[in-house]
């Protein structure tokens, strides 16, 4: 028999549907005995509302990269950091997956190579599920999170965040390998 | 609802034919892609779809041998006479993208969009890839919602809803429901 599920589907992408992404993600993780969740947030707004919801939780806040809007600009808020160091979180700023030199081919020839090429395909289920792929890689990676435990990964559409599933991270070399196991949320674009 | 099955392949093909009609009656959708390579998944479509127009894609002619379709000629027939159509054209993801990998051993784009959407099931690659075969083959507006169904080797084990695209506009792709796929235990 198959497993049931439940995807709820946003009207719009966006911010405004980040509360109800927390309580969709925090739900099924506890539902599913999961102990980690990976969460991208840009300037902290998503990881402020995350505090409380996901207490208890071993979260890893990814941040965009610095330099990502301007160079040396790091637009996490330092008081949200604060705050998340404080309940013992991680927070992980690093190069994206996705981007990273496939973003310097593109800015300086025009041309999409292999992170672009990635980030677009899975864009057709939305912005923020090319959010959830990229960032537990980049927590693999740094060895915040393990690749033979499920995590429950949040993301979203330039601010706040609107998509979540449940996937075991891969460390990027092994993306190929990645299988997103369920979707909680995305928006029905 | 969705439903997550345990593990790929065609054992999920009843169950998501069953889960593709409830959603479509619900949206009012009318066309509903299959993937088929040889037959029998097409006729438990046209069995199971009934009143809904059924747009079966096959493999590619010379996909395993040069000159050969996979999919039986009678099959063909009857899902003609059923009210069916069935596509055989060049895949969107392989096609010079499997000869680039063939001579040169290289990947190109088409294998890359290919392994990227593998990372949701082999179903939803092909539910995605027949999409735009279909749009192609003019079978399907691009302006119409739809529900595109692949699967694991054989059978059906993914369904999605969207509005198809032609494949020079993939990116333009925007999958709005997942009905269905493998849960990877």
């Amino acid at each position: 028999m198959p497993i049931e599920g439940r995807i709820v589907y946003f009207e719009k992408p966006g911010r405004r549907n980040t509360d109800d992404v927390l309580k969709i993600a925090r739900k099924r993780a506890d539902e599913l005995g999961i102990k980690t969740a990976v969460i991208a947030s840009v300037t902290g707004y998503t990881a402020e509302k995350a505090l409380d919801i996901f207490d208890g939780i071993n979260a890893v806040i990814v941040t965009a990269h610095t330099g990502f809007s301007k160079p040396d600009q790091q637009s996490f808020s330092e008081d949200v950091r604060r705050k998340a160091l404080a309940k013992g979180w991680k927070i992980l700023t690093s190069p994206h997956v996705f981007g990273g030199l496939s973003y310097a081919m593109r800015d300086l020839y025009g041309t999409a190579t292999l992170g672009v090429d990635m980030g677009n395909t899975l864009r057709i289920l939305g912005q923020g599920m090319k959010v959830v792929c990229e960032c537990p890689m980049a927590a693999a990676d740094a060895g915040l999170v393990r690749t033979d435990e499920e995590i429950v990964s949040i993301g979203g559409t330039d601010q706040g965040a609107d998509t979540a599933v449940v996937l075991k991270p891969v460390n990027v070399r092994d993306f190929f390998s990645l299988r997103v196991k369920e979707i909680l949320c995305k928006p029905r674009l | 609802m969705t439903a997550y099955f345990n593990n790929p392949g065609k054992e999920n093909t009843a169950e998501a034919l069953r889960i593709a009609k409830e959603r479509a009656t619900q949206l009012g959708i009318k066309k509903i892609i299959v993937s088929s390579t040889t037959g029998p998944t097409a006729l438990a479509a046209m069995e199971a779809l009934k009143g809904f127009q059924v747009i079966i894609v096959t493999h590619e002619a010379g996909f395993k041998e040069p000159n050969t379709s996979e999919f039986p000629e009678d099959i063909r027939r009857q899902v003609q006479e059923k009210g069916g159509t069935v596509i055989t054209v060049t895949h969107a993801f392989g096609g010079l993208s499997m000869a680039m990998r063939k001579k040169f051993n290289t990947h190109v784009i088409g294998d890359i969009i290919a392994n990227t959407l593998r990372i949701f099931g082999q179903g939803m690659k092909v539910a995605c890839e027949i999409l735009l075969m279909a749009a192609d083959a003019g079978a399907v507006r691009t302006d119409e919602q739809v529900i595109s169904m692949g699967g694991s080797n054989s059978g059906v084990d993914t369904a999605i809803v969207c509005r198809p695209v032609n494949a020079q506009r993939f990116f333009e792709l925007r999958i709005q429901e997942i009905l269905c796929k493998p849960h990877f235990m």
